[in-house]
């Protein structure tokens, strides 16, 4: 964090004596030692802390091994840094032979036994600061009076309204201390004259607990419902920028223990998942003004439509991964919406609507058709993965291009054919009948799509669902649902002939290759019974049909 | 028909709106998920870090709700803030007049982005009914010693005139501007953060959805370390004798040794160092290597 601060000391001259060896210890003064933490000053063990490894080679001080791997004797002049790994004591007096963490309880015991010290737990956290001097913030809701000191302000006069300011002078003392009505108050216990306080919080405050408040923002009289709070959270996804890292979300889960020590909540977490988005670059720097490498998003909404820029900073990365902006980037995503669109618009007039009866149609279905099926539910197995289980939204917008690609290709094959044919050929085609099992796998493969499509690009997706013919918007349709029978590669059987008589059938993926055919073939043990402690001459495959092997 | 988005989401968007699509209730009948984005500081115009942001949150909103979750998704403002202040004393708009103007901006851009808010849950950090609730909050954490006053030595940032939280001060500098920060005695109220310290630190163990390098990050900040304090006595008639030599330039001290330690006064050192001062032997603090350990930078 601040390594790279060079390190600097001063000797005092004075030597403490330590109480575990009677040996006088320099005492110096350094930059990297943290004066509030603990008493400020720390015993520095040069052989065992890199920091102080670095200070003591620096002002040439004794540097000595106190703790080795195997509890032999090291001289220090072999070390190139501090060992800062656990083992065994060496050179310690009494505590010579002991591993490191049996000695720390040694030693401690001892120094508590004769007066010394005792065990400690520090932490570099301390309490928040939450005082500022400025106008623009929650005013702290405390009345200092001479009689009855710091008064809180009662709960039936909150909220302390900010008052108007109309001059902002920029100078180090509240702005509120300069409203004579705001300050001057009766002190809420006795009557008298009181002074409200006039600094106002730490924003940060405001931002650690709107989580609770958007269950019930209305609430008038609670902050939040516990019942609704009960009901809504955890968050079950946040997301935000690293930056957000110590401040914000370590602030709110100190927020949540609060409010659960109050009575309002009942978990202990305010956020079950995270995930940190990363930056939007252009030009390999954060896009700004000063930079003059803003890319505006409202421009590129007027151009390309928001779906487009939804869909191009989904797909262009892994959300946590850095991005480095493209218009060629965006213009992609348009010309894939685009290119959706027009299959669908393709198609719609055939597939829309409840036209042609679904039943049975998948079960007499071309090999082409069943691939596209086939496709269609590994698609959907795929994105729902991808979204749901790993947030990797990129990959998820990779699997439904492969999918409009398929359906492209398949189009090419029907009695319809691909959409971007000229105007006249359509025409043609007007009347053109298509198989209903056709029409069913195609139906079912684009509204699929325009499903998957729609938390990405939703306006799109909402017109092509409508020109589809469904009453209902898409907002409120349910995810397609993924049919594991179907998405599995397919299945046939092959064969096995040895010296010309079928010994053995394999199970195997349609798809499979010639050599992973020969290869489960000679693997196959009803086979390896005619082969064993023979010579195999000869493999014939045929693929998808038969194998074929000679042996002598 | 041809592809013209432009006109779609207009369309879209006003119908989603009217028929309260993203709209929702407590329903214990199905099951819930509450999905957040961050919400904005008002700056003005929504950027391209904005757009991806919500845009990841919209996919599992949506997602979600075609999956039949009671989906809560909701949007805000964390209105207050030192930029809306500093533009006023540069002589702009009032920050009150400011932030609302930047807010309508802002949500009408997110809204021509088509995220699935429930804007009726819309809400923001200078609304007194708002506020109210962090007042509110205060008391109470005074009233359980959560929340105190003392004086202290605080970062100050002289650039933006104000206090800054540990956490806030980055390399030496104000998180916001960079200005190194500078040190200032005042009375200030505090919130007792230390007192959950080991819970905070317990519960990141159970966090198995977030980064791993946020949650290093935290347990590094809250920096837990186990040792001993221990009580060293100083060798009688050592100490400062002769005056540093004329080639240690005083300028190579940092500002924070020579405050701590004035060698021009070296006869009249604190009382502390002439006791023996109590040093702390840091002992278990190497159980965690990751974690930033006791007392020294770097």
């Amino acid at each position: 964090m601040s390594g790279e601060i060079e390190k600097q000391g001063f000797d005092t001259g004075f030597r403490a004596i330590n109480p575990f060896t009677n040996q006088p210890v320099p005492v110096w003064i350094a930059n990297f030692v943290l004066g509030e933490y603990g008493t400020g000053a720390v015993m520095a063990v040069p052989a065992h802390d890199q920091r102080d490894f670095e200070f003591a080679r620096k002002f040439n001080l004794p540097i000595r091994v106190v703790i080795t791997p195997d509890g032999k004797p090291l001289p220090a002049d072999t070390l190139s840094e501090a060992a800062e790994a656990y083992g065994t004591l060496v050179d310690s007096g009494e505590y010579s032979g002991l591993p490191s963490a049996e000695a720390q309880k040694r030693m401690v015991a001892s120094a508590r036994a004769r007066g010394l010290g005792e065990a400690t737990v520090q932490y570099r956290l301390k309490d928040w600061g939450i005082s500022r001097q400025r106008y623009w913030g929650t005013p702290i809701p405390m009345i200092y009076c001479d009689r009855d000191g710091i008064v809180p302000v009662p709960d039936d006069q909150l909220p302390v309204v900010l008052p108007n300011v109309a001059q902002f002078s920029g100078r180090g003392d509240s702005p509120l201390a300069q409203v004579p009505e705001f300050v001057n108050v009766r002190c809420p216990k006795c009557g008298g004259p009181a002074r409200r306080e006039t600094d106002t919080m730490d924003t940060f405050v405001d931002s650690s607990w709107y989580f609770y408040r958007f269950v019930d923002p209305r609430n008038d009289g609670h902050a939040f419902d516990p019942a609704a709070a009960k009901y809504w959270l955890p968050v079950d996804f946040y997301v935000g920028g690293v930056e957000h890292a110590i401040l914000h979300l370590i602030y709110s889960r100190f927020f949540a223990r609060v409010f659960r020590d109050l009575g309002m909540v009942d978990h202990d977490e305010p956020f079950a998942h995270l995930l940190t988005q990363g930056m939007v670059l252009k030009d390999g720097a954060v896009m700004s003004k000063s930079k003059g490498n803003v890319v505006d998003p409202d421009e590129m909404m007027q151009k390309y439509g928001a779906d487009a820029l939804r869909l191009y900073v989904l797909f262009v990365a892994p959300p946590e991964k850095e991005v480095e902006w493209t218009d060629a980037g965006l213009e992609g995503s348009f010309r894939f919406l685009a290119r959706v669109w027009r299959v669908v618009d393709h198609w719609c007039e055939t597939v829309g609507g409840e036209g042609v009866d679904a039943a049975g149609a998948f079960s007499a279905l071309t090999a082409a058709e069943r691939a596209l099926r086939r496709k269609t539910h590994e698609t959907i197995r795929r994105v729902t993965a991808d979204i749901e289980e790993r947030q990797q939204l990129n990959t998820a917008v990779s699997a439904m291009m492969e999918l409009v690609n398929e359906l492209y290709a398949f189009s090419d094959q029907t009695a319809i054919g691909a959409p971007g044919r000229r105007a006249d050929e359509d025409v043609e085609r007007v009347g053109v009948m298509e198989r209903r099992e056709t029409i069913c796998v195609v139906r079912e493969a684009i509204e699929a799509l325009v499903r998957m499509l729609a938390p990405f690009a939703p306006h799109t997706a909402e017109e092509m669902w409508q020109q589809l013919d469904h009453a209902t918007d898409l907002s409120a349709a349910s995810w397609p649902a993924y049919d594991p029978e179907v998405a599995r590669a397919e299945e046939i059987v092959v064969p096995v002939q040895v010296n010309g008589k079928v010994r053995s059938r394999l199970t195997v993926p349609a798809e499979v290759s010639e050599q992973e055919l020969e290869r489960l073939a000679l693997a196959d043990p009803a086979v390896q019974t005619y082969t064993t402690g023979k010579t195999v001459k000869k493999v014939v495959v045929a693929r998808g049909r038969l194998v074929s092997l000679v042996v002598q | 028909m041809e592809y013209r988005p432009q006109d779609l989401d207009r369309k879209w968007q006003q119908r989603w709106a009217s028929s309260r699509a993203f709209e929702v209730e407590v329903d214990p009948s199905r099951p819930k998920f509450y999905c957040l984005e961050m919400f904005a500081y008002p700056s003005g115009h929504a950027h391209m870090g904005h757009v991806r942001n919500y845009s990841i949150g919209d996919v599992l909103a949506r997602m979600k709700r075609m999956r039949g979750y009671n989906v809560l998704h909701p949007f805000g403002w964390d209105a207050f803030g030192l930029p809306a202040e500093n533009a006023a004393i540069k002589g702009g708009l009032h920050p009150e007049a400011s932030t609302r103007g930047n807010i309508a901006h802002m949500k009408g851009q997110l809204q021509r982005l088509g995220i699935s808010y429930a804007w009726e849950r819309e809400l923001a950090t200078c609304d007194a009914e708002y506020y109210k609730w962090n007042q509110w909050l205060f008391i109470r954490m005074f009233e359980k010693g959560l929340a105190y006053r003392r004086r202290s030595s605080v970062n100050w940032c002289p650039s933006c005139q104000t206090v800054l939280a540990n956490e806030q001060v980055v390399d030496g500098g104000c998180w916001r501007c960079g200005t190194p920060v500078e040190t200032r005695d005042l009375e200030q109220w505090f919130f007792r953060i230390t007192a959950y310290a080991d819970e905070l630190l317990a519960g990141a163990e159970t966090l198995t959805r977030w980064p791993d390098k946020v949650l290093t990050m935290q347990r590094n900040w809250i920096g837990r370390s186990e040792g001993a304090r221990v009580q060293f006595p100083l060798e009688p008639g050592s100490g400062i004798r002769d005056p540093p030599s004329k080639s240690s330039p005083r300028a190579s001290i940092p500002s924070m040794v020579r405050r701590s330690c004035c060698w021009r006064r070296s006869t009249r050192l604190s009382p502390a160092w002439r006791r023996g001062r109590r040093i702390r032997r840091r002992s278990g603090s190497r159980c965690r290597p990751s974690v930033r350990r006791t007392g020294r930078h770097g």
